[in-house]
């Protein structure tokens, strides 16, 4: 026994020293000093040589970002192969270092990267991701990130003209897009190069429609005629395809009725009416669209398997398409006019439709608002030592080189520049492996370049037409809210709200559409327990947010 | 015997003790080093489940909440279900899936033929060389509505549906695909056990007359009877712990509500919303209640059949 | 034991008992044959394909092992899987035998102590994040030993060792002793070779679960390709987007059309070596296991 006391005195001993080295933050008035005399050094540099600043010779920057989705055709696994960041490596000769989770992994990655303590320099990812860390102004506030705005008039000239002239778009929507509640800019975000409209919207099998003498769907009677042919004469088991949270990418499909559906994430279901907001669940709207929908899988009109799916669109995995069970879903114009290469289904042709309405002659509310900015960007860490420096390299990938490489890769070898614009040559249109464009240019051009030009990919007036037109005029978004700025300790409250709502939300609506529960009789049980779990706090929150952005201070 | 130890311990000497087995301390170094730095120095971590803890704050920097964690948990909207499906799902285990094992390899050892014997054994490995990705993906395959098992239900007279999507179905096909992938690869311990057992008490045995159902029940079963006291000992001392790995590859909100379990709770509160105290505490509301029930089975079997692990 | 005339239940116990495990092993073998037909079926008709595939569909093609076999990355990891589980399973197996050896001297004055000392592990643990710090802490992040040595023993495992090991008949231990063995000859020379089948069954429960294993090398690797165990790369092939990773640009990877392919025949690439190995253990099992024989 008193050998135990003995080793139990010597292990709390150990622990003790032990996960204090391991566990102690550094010190940080040490790290404030160090940083002051760091910028001291910087200042005197700058007044010595006011001429462009030099990457010092061999620069490294370590960055984060999840890996590629590996695509075997393509046969590249890491950025460091992608012809894009092997020419930005050589234009300011700093040497890339990514560190790239493995695709689908990346939640798990950076909460334990975060967790760990010792960050990249950079970070670019979506903002989304970091809302379970409290969102960007808590990392700021926790010391883990920095804060942007005070680099910007300092390293990042280039930057600094598109954020804070109006250009294509007003510099104080720029603005407000970028800071976070407390007026911080934590995300160096692409900007679009053009304002995108709606690219998510409903396709149907337009080579059925004409085969079966029907008109496309409009109302959501229609939807209901359409696909019941579909499913009688086509075979089409699944005919309605939604995703594991009976909805689509944003929940359009219950715009109809005044509402949003379930979205893919936790604040697709919030929405706002005339400045207010709502949560779609405790609206009656909400009910007779779920009432709707059960009454269409108890007659087999929606895929049967729909709650078990992890897909966000189901063009994501082309084999549901491809067998001939979808007659209609939700899709983005860069997918569905491939549908029929992609999949080799000889005769198969999807075609746009407006979205499902009550009555003809509506017009809905709830939709993919016009893009500004992208939802990602670069992040950079208290860890980075060298913070000029890479503040510096952020900002020369705004300079119209940088941003042509990033969008096409690499000139004369992928693009050509046409009358003072970048533009796909055959490398990618017609690429001689026998690759898509798609695949071409995911093989060759980042994801997005700091001015993003999504118009790279060529699309057709027809295509354009749907975006433009199509999905747009019958639908003025005016119930989507655009952004909000919640501080740490709202964001804190509203995600740990929103954990358990969220998923309530789902699993009863679930339930509601395959009939394990009844809409009838089961419909208040559900609203009372996610008004126990405080979902009328969490609007609360949301509309202070919402109150808020609108208020942001602005250059 | 017992007396006897408990004299011993009475009066050991730790520095006689060392002098005497040299080289047994010298052995136990490394292994004893091995498990504090990988064992107990992160359990250190353990005091974040009375913190708020941000990971940039520290351990020390983060605010201390002491009980609220817990109170949280308690209060919560998922407490009460998390545990239930836990305690369930274990006990489907213990009862279909410990057993299984023992029952294959002692089935197994009454083939004669030494081919088929080999067969048999060798297939029957096989699932456990998947890995629980490829695994999970299967089954979903096989019990989606188009599944060939569910293809198979519907030519029986059942109705088509998706299986693994069915709360009512959800354990079933949890327990079962479980023993597919864990019967042949967890019977290998007990094979050994079973060749461990001395031949010429069989010999006995068939000279008293014992028939085979004798032999098995009088001879085999206590030859390793010590390996299956200590597995079941080791597995109730994680009954909370319900593999969360193969339940996050196979729940679906349409299922939560049988197969929402703590681990994958803790996962979901710990890793994806990355709120680590609150995680923290679950987990270690979950290990207290896993040593109290290996203790408790401990004691149950050091009484009942003089085996224990400590 | 043929002399023994066989009694009319035991025919039938042994009828029932031989088709109960034919019909064990068609369970066994029948996803496997799903899979391996898969990997030689043509992509287009296993996209539109549902249900179990008996023979591959359509002409049975190579392609999917061509387009595997361009893929350097695979190789590569394939070898870093080898060398994983040689140095992990080496590593493990020193220190689980040594351990379990000095638990089981029933005159190891801390023998109940030290049991306590490492069952408590298994109850209560720090959870990932301390553990990742430590790992860090003592530079493993990122490195083949980050792989290798944390969780390399398992209590378990080393309990079954034990347990094993206080079966072996103490006269020969005490006679080996009187002839001047110290503790390591003892080990080496008597209660090894005697525990053979038990140490080559936990031998090989930790090469399998290090050839298994993906979750701690996504983390202690997290973006260091080079080093990826095979797993790794096998599971970025078979997960798809999840549900929760929203794209605000239309802009993202169109899957290919032979990515279900793909996957059945890396499911194939990664599963078909371990499996080939294991019947050379398995003969190895059967043999050695000689506890019984000492008494006499």
């Amino acid at each position: 026994m008193k050998g135990l006391k003995k080793i139990a005195c010597l292990l709390l001993a150990m622990l003790m020293i032990l996960s204090m080295a391991a566990c102690n933050p550094t010190n940080p008035t040490e790290k404030e000093t160090e940083k002051q005399t760091e910028k001291a050094t910087e200042k005197t540099d700058e007044t010595e040589a006011p001429t462009e600043y030099q990457f010092p010779e061999g620069a490294e920057i370590s960055i984060w970002m999840e890996g590629i989705n590996y695509d075997p055709q393509v046969g590249i696994s890491t950025r460091s192969e992608m012809l894009c960041w092997q020419t930005i490596e050589e234009m300011f000769g700093v040497k890339l270092n990514f560190i790239e989770p493995a695709y689908g992994t990346k939640a798990d990655a950076l909460s334990i990267l975060l967790a760990s303590n010792e960050l990249p320099d950079l970070f670019y990812t979506k903002k989304a991701d970091f809302d379970a860390h409290g969102g960007l102004d808590s990392l700021i506030e926790q010391g883990a990130i920095l804060d942007f705005g005070e680099y910007i008039d300092e390293y990042m000239p280039n930057y600094a003209s598109y954020l804070y002239q109006d250009g294509t778009f007003k510099s104080d929507d720029l603005q407000r897009a970028t800071m976070t509640a407390t007026g911080k800019i934590g995300m160096i975000s692409p900007i679009m190069k053009t304002e995108q409209g709606p690219w998510l919207g409903y396709v149907v099998r337009q080579d059925w429609l004409d085969e079966l003498g029907l008109e496309q769907p409009v109302t959501y009677d229609d939807w209901h005629e359409v696909l019941t042919a579909f499913k009688e004469q086509k075979g089409a088991t699944g005919a309605l395809w939604l995703n594991a949270r009976g909805s689509d990418q944003v929940g359009i499909f219950g715009a109809g009725y005044d509402i949003t559906g379930l979205g893919s994430t936790v604040a697709n279901a919030f929405f706002q009416k005339d400045g207010k907001v709502y949560y779609s669940c405790l609206e009656e709207g909400y009910k007779n669209y779920i009432a709707m929908l059960a009454q269409w899988y108890s007659e087999g009109l929606i895929d049967p398997d729909f709650y078990t799916s992890t897909l966000i669109r189901c063009e994501k995995d082309m084999s549901l398409i491809a067998s001939g069970k979808v007659g209609a879903c939700a899709s983005s114009i860069n997918y569905f006019p491939n549908y029929a290469t992609t999949t080799g289904v000889e005769g198969m042709n999807f075609q746009p439709v407006t979205y499902p309405v009550l009555e003809e002659g509506q017009t809905t509310h709830v939709r993919i608002v016009n893009t500004i900015i992208c939802d990602e960007g670069w992040v950079i860490s208290a860890d980075c030592e060298n913070v000029e420096m890479v503040c510096r390299w952020i900002d020369a990938l705004w300079t119209q080189e940088a941003i042509d490489v990033l969008n096409f890769g690499k000139e004369g070898v992928t693009y050509e520049i046409v009358n003072g614009e970048a533009q796909f040559n055959d490398m990618v249109m017609n690429n001689p492996d026998g690759l898509t464009k798609y695949q071409a240019r995911t093989k060759y051009a980042s994801t997005a370049g700091m001015v993003y030009d999504w118009m790279r990919d060529g699309f057709t007036e027809e295509v354009l037409n749907t975006q433009n037109h199509l999905w747009l005029d019958t639908n003025d978004g005016a119930y989507v809210i655009v952004n909000k700025s919640l501080t740490s300790e709202e964001g804190d409250e509203w995600s740990s709200i929103m954990a358990d709502v969220d998923t309530a939300a789902v699993e009863w609506t679930v339930k509601f559409i395959t009939g394990q529960k009844s809409v009838e009789d089961d419909w208040d049980e559900f609203i009372s327990i996610i008004k126990s779990m405080g979902i009328e706090r969490a609007i609360e929150i949301y509309q202070a947010g919402v109150d808020r952005y609108m208020t942001l201070p602005v250059k | 015997m017992k007396h006897t130890k408990k004299n011993a311990v009475e009066k050991f000497n730790l520095i006689r003790d060392i002098k005497k087995n040299k080289l047994l301390y010298l052995f136990m170094i490394p292994v004893i080093v091995y498990f504090i730095i990988f064992h107990y120095v992160p359990m250190a971590g353990i005091v974040v489940a009375f913190e708020k803890y941000f990971p940039r704050k520290g351990i020390f920097g983060s605010q201390w909440v002491w009980f609220k964690n817990f109170e949280n948990f308690f209060k919560g909207a998922y407490a009460g279900r998390v545990i239930k499906n836990t305690i369930i799902i274990s006990v489907l285990e213990i009862v279909f899936s410990f057993p299984a094992p023992i029952i294959f390899a002692l089935l197994l050892n009454e083939v004669k033929n030494a081919k088929f014997k080999k067969v048999v054994q060798t297939v029957s490995y096989m699932p456990h060389f998947i890995s629980s990705v490829v695994f999970c993906g299967l089954v979903a395959d096989f019990c989606s509505s188009r599944g060939f098992i569910t293809d198979f239900i519907v030519m029986l007279g059942g109705t088509r549906q998706s299986l693994i999507g069915n709360a009512d179905y959800f354990r079933t096909i949890y327990t079962i695909s479980g023993i597919w992938q864990t019967v042949g690869y967890g019977s290998i311990i007990y094979m050994a056990a079973l060749s461990g057992v001395d031949k010429e008490l069989y010999e006995a045995a068939m000279l008293d007359g014992a028939n085979r159902l004798q032999q098995t029940w009088h001879v085999t079963l206590p030859g390793i009877a010590n390996t299956i006291v200590m597995l079941f000992i080791l597995r109730m001392g994680s009954f909370l712990t319900v593999g969360s790995e193969k339940l996050l590859l196979l729940y679906a909100p349409s299922t939560y509500e049988v197969a929402d379990v703590i681990s994958t709770y803790v996962y979901r509160k710990g890793i994806l919303d990355a709120d680590f105290g609150y995680s923290t505490a679950v987990n270690l509301f979950n290990s207290v209640i896993n040593t109290a029930l290996l203790i408790l089975t401990n004691k149950i079997s050091r009484k009942v059949s003089d085996m224990s692990l400590f | 034991m043929e002399y023994i005339k066989k009694s009319p239940s035991r025919v039938i116990f042994e009828i029932i008992n031989t088709i109960f495990l034919v019909l064990v092993t068609i369970c066994f073998l029948l996803p496997m044959w799903h899979v391996i037909c898969c990997s030689f079926s043509d992509p287009q008709k296993l996209n539109i394909n549902f249900g179990a595939v008996l023979w591959p569909l359509g002409t049975p093609t190579l392609s999917g092992y061509e387009m595997l076999g361009n893929n350097t990355a695979l190789w590569k990891a394939y070898g870093n899987t080898l060398l994983y589980v040689a140095a992990g399973t080496s590593f493990s197996m020193i220190l689980t035998t040594i351990g379990g050896y000095c638990l089981s001297r029933k005159c190891f004055g801390l023998r109940k102590a030290l049991t306590l000392f490492l069952s408590f592990t298994m109850l209560f643990d720090g959870g990932l994040i301390p553990t990742y710090m430590v790992v860090k802490a003592l530079g493993f992040v990122q490195t083949r030993w980050a792989v290798i040595i944390p969780g390399g023993v398992s209590v378990m495992n080393l309990i079954i060792m034990r347990t094993s090991f206080e079966q072996v008949p103490s006269a020969l231990e005490e006679a080996a002793r009187i002839d001047g063995a110290n503790d390591f000859q003892i080990l080496w020379r008597i209660f090894l070779p005697l525990t053979k089948a038990t140490t080559a069954v936990i031998a090989l429960f930790y090469a399998v679960a290090k050839w298994n294993s993906w979750f701690h090398p996504s983390i202690y690797l997290s973006g260091k390709r080079d080093l990826y165990p095979l797993q790794l790369i096998l599971k970025e092939v078979l997960i798809n987007s999840s549900i929760t990773d929203m794209v605000s640009s239309s802009d993202d990877f169109m899957v290919s059309q032979a990515k279900i392919l793909i996957k059945y025949v890396v499911i194939v690439v990664a599963t078909l070596p371990i499996l080939c190995i294991y019947p050379f253990v398995q003969k190895y099992f059967t043999k050695g296991v000689m506890i019984g024989a000492v008494k006499g």
